[in-house]
């Protein structure tokens, strides 16, 4: 048996292991959460509302940056989209880049008008597993009539077993039953208790929010917001609802990271991007995330911006440290020359 | 409830649990079986984070009848987490909006199984969907009224298989379970008026 991955979280008998006590069936079902945790799959981009799209014969590309898990081998997209024919569906087909071949590259569907919306399913099969700091996009191609896309999703396929070797980290649960010896294998080997404890506080790291927040539209000056002001202007009408993993007893925050797709008409211009939080804890206030003098071509700015923002609450139901919702927003405002800003992508994800 | 007790990662030395170290039951039921129950609560996901840029929003078609619900929208499928025991998990939602004409309007959200999503959030208020109302002319975050529940057939509908990859750029495939949920909106305004969505919230958790 390889570390086969349960559907749903296994989770052992606490009261069993305790002192005095031999080490019994638990550690079986302790092994089985051990891979649940690490291969069940996170969402890499929470729907949201991009607000554009392509025209009849043209295609448009959605990028996203995040970091995806070491086990991740596969991605859905999930679209939605409505044609912009006032009687008439449109057609779009949806591919992702280069980064494997995926087993079904198209995918179709019909798109109806102030009709009910069916969502388009597109499997992406990834070249190889990595957890660095990737981009990840999709492009939307309309043939007949042009479509507005009103949601983009993005989540990990769960797998199904994972590989007892130093990429997947899954486990055999047999070699972790009763009666089986118990010692501290090789990182990596898949058996034994030993590797449910070391693969314990590796899941740490591997289970964090890939996706809290993630905005993209088409990378052209038309579809992209333009920001020229030196005062700062708000990139979303609100800001987003955010709350980071919980990981250590103290903890009251977490890491966010950010990246932004941006190019300017002048490249001798620089502009500040900051991140207001208003979470009650001490994420609060608003966080310069630094200057930038973006490219004239888009490109992904840099390596991200990281700023501390409340993490969750799990002894209260709405996950709030404070009576405030904790939302996250972004404005950018221009610090020299004259040229215009031009935004195609917001990223915000754990890292 | 949360599956771990004491709702957060437990350090450990590294030494503890190197070889030839006793396994000592209470570093294990904290530092490993504790920690990874709580790193299985913190697996909970967003579904749907909807930021609006400035202008932007999503609507339904102009009424005909001020009583009757007008799809927004739809998000998702996205594998919904099952708890052990195989119920759902909580779902944390918010919605924000305005109205178009300064008149009551109001939104369903519902999340559920794509077919019964539609219907289901149209025609009565089971605990899996819930109204937010406003007749502000600004927009703005509509507080819930609380988590959203979804009961058990709803779990039971919404079960598929799906093909997973064995390995990474191979071509077997396996078959995998998922619960598939979508998150549906829908809006009710008076003839004339319109309920214009600019922000919407959904994230699982395991509840406190």
């Amino acid at each position: 048996m390889t570390g086969i991955v349960p559907s749903v979280i296994v989770v052992p008998g606490f009261a069993v292991a305790q002192a005095g006590r031999n080490v019994g069936s638990e550690w079986y079902d302790a092994a089985l959460m051990s891979n649940w945790l690490l291969g069940h799959g996170s969402q890499v981009i929470p729907a949201y509302y991009p607000n554009s799209g392509p025209a009849a014969a043209a295609s448009k590309t959605y990028r996203f940056r995040t970091k995806l898990r070491t086990q991740a081998i596969q991605l859905v997209w999930v679209v939605t989209c409505r044609s912009t024919d006032t009687s008439l569906p449109a057609t779009v087909t949806i591919t992702t880049p280069a980064g494997g071949t995926p087993a079904n590259a198209y995918a179709s569907g019909a798109c109806a008008y102030r009709a009910r919306l069916v969502p388009i399913f597109h499997t992406q099969n990834l070249a190889s597993q990595s957890n660095s700091d990737v981009e990840i996009s999709i492009t939307i191609a309309a043939t007949t009539f042009g479509v507005n896309v009103e949601s983009i999703a993005c989540w990990e396929v769960p797998r199904a077993s994972l590989v007892q070797d130093t990429t997947d980290y899954g486990i055999d649960p047999n070699s972790c039953a009763q009666r089986q010896p118990i010692y501290v294998p090789a990182d990596g080997a898949g058996v034994s208790i030993g590797q449910v404890a070391l693969n314990a506080d590796r899941g740490r790291t591997t289970a964090r929010r890939a996706g809290l927040l993630q905005w993209a539209v088409p990378a052209n000056t038309t579809d992209a917001i333009a920001f020229t002001s030196t005062s700062p202007v708000d990139v979303f009408s609100l800001g987003a609802p955010v709350l980071c993993r919980k990981q250590y007893t103290a903890d009251t925050t977490g890491t966010v990271s950010v990246k932004a797709y941006v190019a300017c008409s002048d490249t001798t211009s620089t502009f500040r991007l900051r991140a207001n939080t208003t979470s009650g804890g001490t994420a609060t206030g608003i966080q310069a995330l630094g200057a930038f003098a973006p490219a004239s071509a888009f490109g992904w700015q840099g390596a991200p911006f990281t700023f501390a923002m409340d993490c969750e609450d799990l002894s209260v139901s709405d996950g709030r440290r404070s009576a405030r919702y904790d939302l996250l927003s972004f404005d950018i405002t221009r610090i020299t020359g004259a040229g215009t800003l031009y935004l195609a992508s917001l990223s915000a994800y754990e890292t | 409830m949360t599956n771990s007790t004491i709702k957060s990662f437990f350090r450990t030395a590294s030494a503890q649990t190197a070889g030839d170290e006793p396994v000592d039951a209470a570093i294990h039921q904290l530092g490993v079986m504790q920690s990874m129950a709580h790193l299985c609560d913190e697996g909970m996901q967003v579904r749907v984070n909807m930021a609006s840029r400035a202008g932007a929003y999503l609507t339904h078609d102009a009424p005909t009848s001020a009583t009757a619900w007008y799809q927004i929208g739809i998000f998702g499928p996205f594998p919904m987490t099952l708890q052990p025991d195989r119920t759902a998990c909580l779902f944390r939602v918010r919605l924000a909006g305005f109205s178009d004409k300064g008149g009551a309007v109001k939104w369903r959200l519902g999340v559920a199984p794509f077919e019964d999503a539609v219907s289901t959030t149209q025609a009565t208020i089971d605990t899996n969907a819930m109204e937010f109302t406003t007749s502000s002319l600004t927009t703005a975050w509509i507080d819930p009224s609380g988590p959203l529940t979804i009961p058990a057939y709803y779990v039971a509908a919404a079960q598929r298989t799906i093909n997973s990859l064995i390995a990474v750029g191979g071509t077997a495939n396996a078959t995998v379970g998922i619960t598939a949920m979508c998150a549906v909106v829908f809006g009710q305004a008076p003839i004339g008026d319109l309920a214009k969505m600019t922000g919407l919230y959904v994230a699982e958790y395991t509840g406190p």
